[in-house]
């Protein structure tokens, strides 16, 4: 479905991404592991258009995407939940929502205010601070407006960066089972994590990224085969 | 009632409705501070500029006010559009100095421009209310400042409808409070900046023909302190904040002529200034800007 080759990303004189590949399958979860400065961010910012690529392609669903701006990769079916949530702090829970449904608000407004009741219905919490500002959210509440946020779009991939980042272990439980379930309905999931152990129990397919290449990928299973990413990432002596 | 506690309080209401133009100039400064998160000195002048094409046009035909207003409008928002072109979005991205001097650049230029045509002479500019008083109790009530207020009341209102009520202005709040989600979302920034300099500057041509029509003259000499007066509302009210640039400029237009009745004309800016230095040390985030983090 989305297929990254050879993708250079520079900050100045400064290569994040010093040629990239990866791909993500239809219907699957693809997990991207790797240390804080490894280009996991960077990577996602290219495919979602914030950044652009010097050199390499991008394609998705056969089309090239590389270089489209922001706006357009989101009308193109792809939506990123970004690192830190960003929500818009001072508007309130239901106007974060709509705006992740910008692209079709002003044509397709009765199918927004239906989504918008799926998304209430999915996240009641969200439905209870519906007036409040996401600003005055916990963590955990407003990593939930934003994937909602995302899903608003009605995004075919979904690409999430550290949705657990600074997260209590039980919310953190609940993201991945979001994560899961979404992937069930059939949304094809690219997932950038520090949290390895969670990512690998419902990925699909697993990248490791370090210092801007591709190290290693292969199913879960493989990763944790590995004995030296295993120890580096996982935690586990080897032995 | 003595006579000072009278003139007091009819130097406030004066004031008061004279701070509704301030807080125009205001909202156009920190609304495009909003979405650009950089300074626009060239606002005021934009606003100028386009009273000043309402006064050609009331020179060419003398048409009815209504007309001379709605080219100054019209014209003020083209001129914004130009500025977004030519100071903001042709600027280089990597040097955040570029668009600031751009803007101070184009203050000069424009007052250039202004001063060239007219010979640097303040010109007449038409007054819809004349010399028209009404007498509230004990105090005068000035048509022109009346009047002033009264449009920069609809303005504001209409204001508010936009940013909160339509898709434009989710855009634009969006923009201004995370632009990198809101492109995330959909939300093409280049559009919404274009958007946004439009609506300020015919923001800015009501503004200039308010205080054109209450004067009862435009002059080129205006420039400067509209830009600082505007500047300080903005930031008094806090940088970003509309409801906040408005009750700054009120609350500056109040400040203002009561100094100049205590003090007389020649200490009413150091008033304004120590005013803008106070906040500065005590206040920086202003009325009701966030805190600003240490």
């Amino acid at each position: 479905m989305l297929e990254v080759r050879d993708v250079v990303t520079s900050y100045g004189m400064i290569q994040a991404l010093k040629g990239v590949s990866l791909a993500a399958r239809e219907g699957e979860v693809t997990c991207i592991l790797g240390p804080n400065g490894a280009g996991k961010t960077t990577l996602l910012y290219t495919i979602a258009g914030i950044l652009r690529p010097r050199s390499g392609s991008i394609t998705f669903e056969g089309r090239e995407l590389a270089g489209t701006p922001a706006p357009d990769v989101v009308g193109r079916g792809i939506s990123l939940v970004p690192e830190n949530r960003l929500v818009f702090p001072q508007m309130s829970v239901h106007e974060n929502l709509l705006a992740g449904a910008y692209v079709r608000l002003g044509r397709d407004r009765a199918r927004v205010e239906s989504d918008l009741e799926a998304m209430f219905a999915r996240f009641p919490l969200l439905k209870q601070r519906a007036g409040q500002a996401a600003g005055t959210l916990s963590g955990g509440e407003q990593q939930m407006l934003a994937v909602a946020r995302a899903l608003m779009a009605r995004p075919r991939l979904l690409m999430m960066d550290e949705p657990s980042l600074g997260l209590a272990p039980m919310i953190v439980e609940q993201i991945f089972q979001i994560v899961e379930t979404l992937n069930r309905e059939g949304i094809t999931i690219l997932l950038v994590e520090q949290n390895a152990r969670m990512a690998l129990s419902v990925a699909h397919r697993a990248y490791l990224l370090e210092q801007g290449r591709i190290a290693f990928h292969g199913t879960p299973s493989e990763v944790s085969a590995n004995e030296a990413i295993s120890r580096a990432y996982l935690g586990i002596k080897g032995g | 009632m003595t006579d000072l506690a009278i003139d007091v309080v009819q130097q406030l209401l004066n004031g008061f409705l004279f701070g509704s133009s301030y807080a125009l100039i205001g909202i156009g400064f920190t609304m495009i501070f909003g979405v650009m998160d950089k300074l626009n000195l060239a606002f005021a002048v934009t606003g100028l500029a386009g009273a000043y094409t309402g006064l050609l046009l009331f020179h060419l035909t003398r048409g009815p006010f209504i007309l001379v207003f709605l080219m100054a409008v019209a014209a003020a928002g083209l001129i914004g559009l130009v500025i977004e072109l030519a100071c903001f979005r042709w600027m280089p991205r990597d040097y955040p100095l570029a668009p600031l001097m751009a803007t101070m650049g184009m203050l000069f230029f424009v007052d250039e421009v202004v001063s060239h045509a007219t010979h640097g002479r303040p010109m007449a500019f038409p007054a819809p209310m004349g010399q028209v008083m009404m007498d509230v109790g004990p105090w005068l009530v000035r048509g022109d400042l009346g009047f002033m207020f009264l449009v920069s009341l609809a303005v504001m209102g209409a204001l508010w409808a936009l940013v909160y009520k339509t898709r434009l202005g989710l855009a634009t709040r969006a923009v201004s409070q995370q632009p990198v989600a809101a492109q995330l979302c959909g939300i093409g920034l280049t559009r919404v900046n274009a958007a946004v300099f439009i609506i300020t500057g015919m923001v800015g041509g009501v503004a200039g023909t308010l205080i054109g029509s209450a004067v009862g003259n435009l002059s080129p000499l205006l420039s400067l302190p509209l830009t600082v007066k505007g500047l300080v509302t903005a930031v008094l009210g806090g940088l970003g904040s509309i409801p906040g640039a408005i009750v700054a400029g009120l609350l500056l237009g109040i400040v203002e002529y009561e100094a100049l009745y205590f003090f007389g004309i020649g200490y009413r800016d150091m008033v304004t200034y120590l005013l803008l230095f106070a906040f500065l040390v005590f206040r920086p985030g202003g009325l009701f800007g966030q805190r600003v983090g240490r």
